[in-house]
């Protein structure tokens, strides 16, 4: 229809055209000939007139990205400057979301996540309060509840795996009869344990899914076969899938046995409950029933209360504060990517003053110039976007393999569709956001000004380059003091002496079968280790400070009996030299000897804390303590015996360095009634060089005594201790970075922005210096405006500081939210950066030649 | 003919828009005008003038109508709209500007 109408205007207009050149006295062949020569092929008009019909948006777009290229390419430096700024931006941004995404806000991988609630009792003024359940009060529960669809309880422990070869130790966790069922899980192998299987110990074992593939190599028939978990036989019934957010080391699935003795003990408490609710029932009603049942039991209370709390929190609760803050950490990183490109922008926008109003005026529309300014932006940000998500996907494996120790559900983090479109819409919300301001510089008065003026830059501008550049500053400010606190914090720790000598200590963890177990052992691996050349001191304990702690009550007979206040304290059983292997200096009285044995008299050694609080300002030597030790799988004495206090030794931080101290006792591991602590004990070698030199040595001593004990976790104490460290590792060192990157990245903007006004003021200088004025009082005049804008960005940033800084309080340790170090290193710090960034072009403002400047004017 | 001088987009729309100012016209009476005023100097290739008309419309700046010629044929007609006017007002005095920005670059030194 349209073409018709193009072909009869065409038509039309050259038969006018035959016509004009008959009536001038050509012949009509003539005319014809010529007219159509004049006009050209008509083909080629029709085609061009229809481009215009068509595809003009496509084209211009397309136009528009072939100019930008073009460009970009021309100025290769400032391409780099901002596709590196982008990159670096959107990859920090995106490998920290998608750690944020895998950690915190995608559902537990179980059946119906949020559904799923751990159940945590706290009895009141309870002693051993850390919200474990006692079998009894579990049973209650499973019972009497009719909230939950299951619920479940389960311990973890460790058991020796003694089939051919080396024995190892396997992670075992005991199951109650519906734990799977609350996770709704289902064997892909075989079958879960029957019901009255529950009420035996032993006999059968479900394999975790990655140590049927470690140890069993996936083979598909090894249901029936037999491992020898604790030295007794277990058949294997079952394989479960993989479980990835939780109880992702479990190697071996075992039973929860309610029968014994100590599983039917009220008072113990060492079950981690689960539950999960049914459906349209709240967490809030669930817990208000288990509390109900929980208070009816005698004995218990009404200020006892129950927690219930989502299955993920309880996961990953600990992280998320960490997390929050990093995220926000690297948020205000990519805003100052963002401030640095527009910056970039602007900057060269002023240098293509020229050529837009040209553009402009040789008919170049505005929108098509605030076009053209959107297509490089978004041309810039997806070559830098593309560069980050590569660059994301290195970090993501780098805090991957910095933080797979302490991060719950660090194995599912990764760069998955969510996350790249996380990175891409991030990308895009930048390039709008760092291209609004050039677009606002293409307005009609600067095109004017452009087009008469020989680059006059309007104050507008210049104020939109200051903003930004103090922008800048101010969240550097508070990147840097957020790291700075942190880093003091670490320092602050490293300098924090735990009581005992970390240094130069092997630690091996033993366990010795039930019927090894005699009086001989433990002393004569004492004696083989303590004889050996470079081994100063050896002992054992069933504790590993940073690692395994069991608890005690103290009950001394000359206090009155307050069940609601019962004093606790970190609880071992050691051998003799247990305190000169670790260090641990005696205050008062003396440490264990040969002289206390099974038969003596029992006695104990407890920490200055203990005789503080129990026989204030007076000595404890001498008096007396029951002492009621508690640990996993242990039953607890109805009438400990009573000891009499041999020593006083030092205070000791045994949980990790940014834990105080606890109250401590310990107690001669040959005088313990149940032999249970000697299952399971830690040997510590203090050694004259570097501990893990002597682990071949001290393994040997093992293996020559007792062939069949597995001999694991071979550690220094040092580095068990460093490793407590890990999450303030993981948050200073990201965070640390950070800081650095925006610092450089503010003071590249500082640099630039005072290159620009030097560069600007040139002729002012110039005519200030010929005119005698003094080099200093030039500089002042010069950059008074930039100046303004550094004090600005520094105070507003305290500011910004200060206040952010209350939020992560939490991650501090010795110092306050209000450091006066981290404040003023940090306002040194960035006064030195702005220097150094002002340095190089202020010096040239003052070695200006005036003459040769006005010359070329 | 190697004096004529090719015309770019922006100047070929302000000048298609200053011919319509005189009165609506079709396209060889166009392309007859611009040429008669500028005693030939200038000559607009039919290739650039078509596609020249078919944007200036469809932007609104001009608008066509079927009519009969003085030789009783029947042409399409171009006339200035509203907004046409006010394009060539913006055009002009963008020009204006262009060509002594120009001469002033151009200036002997």
């Amino acid at each position: 229809m349209r073409d018709d109408e193009l072909d009869e205007e065409l038509r039309g207009d050259l038969e006018m055209e035959i016509e004009e050149r008959v009536a001038s006295g050509m012949s009509r062949a003539d005319a014809e000939s010529s007219a159509r020569r004049a006009f050209g092929r008509l083909t080629a008009i029709k085609e061009a007139t229809r481009e215009t019909w068509r595809w003009r948006s496509v084209e211009r777009a397309a136009q528009d990205a072939r100019y930008a290229l073009r460009l970009l390419r021309r100025n290769p430096a400032f391409t780099a400057a901002v596709v590196v700024s982008i990159a670096l931006g959107v990859g920090a941004q995106t490998a920290v979301f998608s750690v944020v995404d895998a950690v915190l806000l995608r559902p537990l991988a179980f059946a119906h996540p949020d559904r799923l609630v751990a159940v945590m009792e706290h009895p009141s003024g309870g002693s051993q309060d850390r919200g474990m359940v006692s079998g009894p009060d579990f049973d209650d529960f499973h019972d009497q509840s009719t909230s939950f669809e299951h619920i479940a309880a389960f311990l973890t422990f460790t058991f020796p795996l003694t089939d051919a070869g080396e024995p190892i130790m396997v992670r075992c966790t005991g199951i109650s009869p519906e734990f799977f069922d609350t996770l709704g899980m289902a064997p892909i192998l075989g079958r879960m344990f029957r019901p009255e299987e529950h009420h035996v110990d032993g006999g059968q074992a479900i394999l975790s899914y990655g140590f049927w593939q470690r140890r069993f190599g996936g083979d598909p028939h090894v249901l029936g076969k037999t491992i020898y978990l604790n030295h007794a036989p277990h058949e294997i019934v079952g394989v479960m899938p993989a479980t990835v957010d939780l109880f992702s080391d479990t190697d071996v699935w075992a039973k929860y046995v309610p029968d014994f003795s100590w599983a039917r003990q009220r008072d113990n408490h060492f079950l981690s409950v689960i539950g999960s609710l049914r459906p349209g029932i709240s967490a809030e009603q669930g817990r208000q029933e288990l509390q109900a049942i929980y208070r009816r039991i005698p004995g218990v209370g009404v200020n006892a209360t129950i927690e219930l709390k989502s299955l993920k929190d309880q996961t990953v609760g600990g992280v998320r504060h960490a997390l929050a803050v990093l995220l926000g950490a690297v948020g205000l990183v990519l805003l100052i990517a963002c401030a640095n490109v527009a910056n970039l922008l602007l900057a060269r926008g002023a240098a293509r003053q020229r050529e837009i109003a040209t553009r402009y005026a040789l008919g170049a529309s505005r929108g098509r110039l605030v076009r053209q300014f959107l297509t490089e932006s978004l041309l810039l940000s997806a070559i830098g976007g593309a560069l980050g998500i590569l660059l994301a996907d290195v970090l993501v494996r780098l805090l991957v393999a910095m933080s797979l120790d302490y991060l719950p559900r660090a194995e599912g983090v990764r760069l998955d569709v969510p996350v790249v479109t996380f990175a891409i819409a991030v990308s895009i919300v930048a390039s709008v956001i760092f291209s609004i301001v050039p677009v606002v510089a293409v307005s009609r008065d600067s095109l004017h000004d452009a087009v008469k003026g020989r680059g006059v830059t309007s104050s507008h501008e210049r104020s939109s380059r200051g903003v930004l550049v103090a922008a800048e500053l101010a969240i550097a400010v508070i990147l840097l003091t957020g790291a700075g606190l942190l880093a003091r914090s670490f320092w602050r720790l490293l300098n924090v002496t735990p009581g005992f000598r970390a240094d130069h200590v092997l630690t091996v963890r033993l366990r010795v079968p039930d019927d090894r177990i005699d009086a001989s052992f433990y002393p004569e691996l004492l004696e083989r280790v303590a004889h050996r050349r470079g081994i100063q001191a050896a002992a054992v304990s069933d504790c590993m400070p940073t690692g395994f702690l069991a608890g005690a009550d103290l009950l001394p007979p000359d206090r009155p009996y307050d069940p609601a206040h019962v004093p606790t304290a970190d609880a071992c059983f050691v051998s003799a030299d247990y305190f000169r292997a670790l260090g641990i200096p005696l205050v008062e009285g003396r440490w264990f000897g040969d002289v206390d044995g099974p038969r003596t008299p029992p006695v104990v050694v407890i920490s200055d804390s203990v005789a503080r609080q129990l026989w204030p300002g007076r000595s404890a030597i001498g008096r007396q303590v029951a002492v009621n030790y508690r640990s996993l799988g242990r039953p607890i004495e109805d009438a400990p015996a009573t000891r009499t206090v041999v020593g006083v030794v030092g205070d000791v931080r045994q949980r990790g360095l940014d834990v105080p101290s606890r109250t401590a006792v310990y107690l001669p591991y040959q005088q313990d009634a149940t032999n249970r602590a000697l299952r399971a004990m830690t040997l510590f070698a203090r050694t004259a060089d570097e501990p893990e030199a002597m682990a071949r040595s001290v393994q040997a001593d093992v293996r020559a005594l007792a062939p069949d004990v597995p001999v694991q976790a071979v550690t220094s104490l040092e580095a068990a201790l460093r490793k407590t460290l890990a999450p303030r590792t993981f948050s200073l060192v990201l965070l640390g970075s950070f800081a650095g990157f925006a610092l450089l990245l503010a003071a590249a903007g500082l640099y630039g922005v005072v290159s620009y006004a030097v560069a600007r003021r040139a002729r002012e200088i110039a005519i200030r210096m010929a005119l005698g004025a003094r080099k200093l009082d030039v500089l002042q005049t010069v950059l008074h405006q930039e100046l303004r804008w550094l004090t600005m960005g520094l105070v507003a940033g305290l500011g910004g500081a200060f206040g952010l800084a209350q939020l992560f309080r939490s991650m501090l340790f010795g110092v306050g939210a209000a450091d006066a170090w981290t404040f003023s290193g940090v306002i040194a710090l960035l006064g030195l950066v702005s220097l150094a960034a002002c340095w190089n072009p202020a010096s040239r403002a003052v070695r200006v030649d005036p003459l040769a400047v006005l010359r070329e004017e | 003919m190697a004096d004529q001088i090719e015309l770019l987009q922006g100047p070929l729309d302000m000048l298609v828009l200053r011919t319509l100012q005189w009165g609506p016209q079709h396209g060889h009476g166009i392309g007859q005008a611009i040429r008669g005023r500028s005693e030939d100097l200038v000559r607009i290739e039919h290739g650039s003038l078509y596609p020249a008309l078919h944007r200036l419309e469809r932007r609104g700046w001009i608008a066509a109508e079927w009519k009969s010629s003085n030789t009783n044929r029947r042409a399409k007609y171009y006339r200035l709209t509203a907004a046409g006017r006010k394009q060539l007002v913006a055009e002009r005095s963008k020009w204006e500007l262009l060509v002594r920005t120009i001469a002033r670059i151009m200036r002997p030194a």
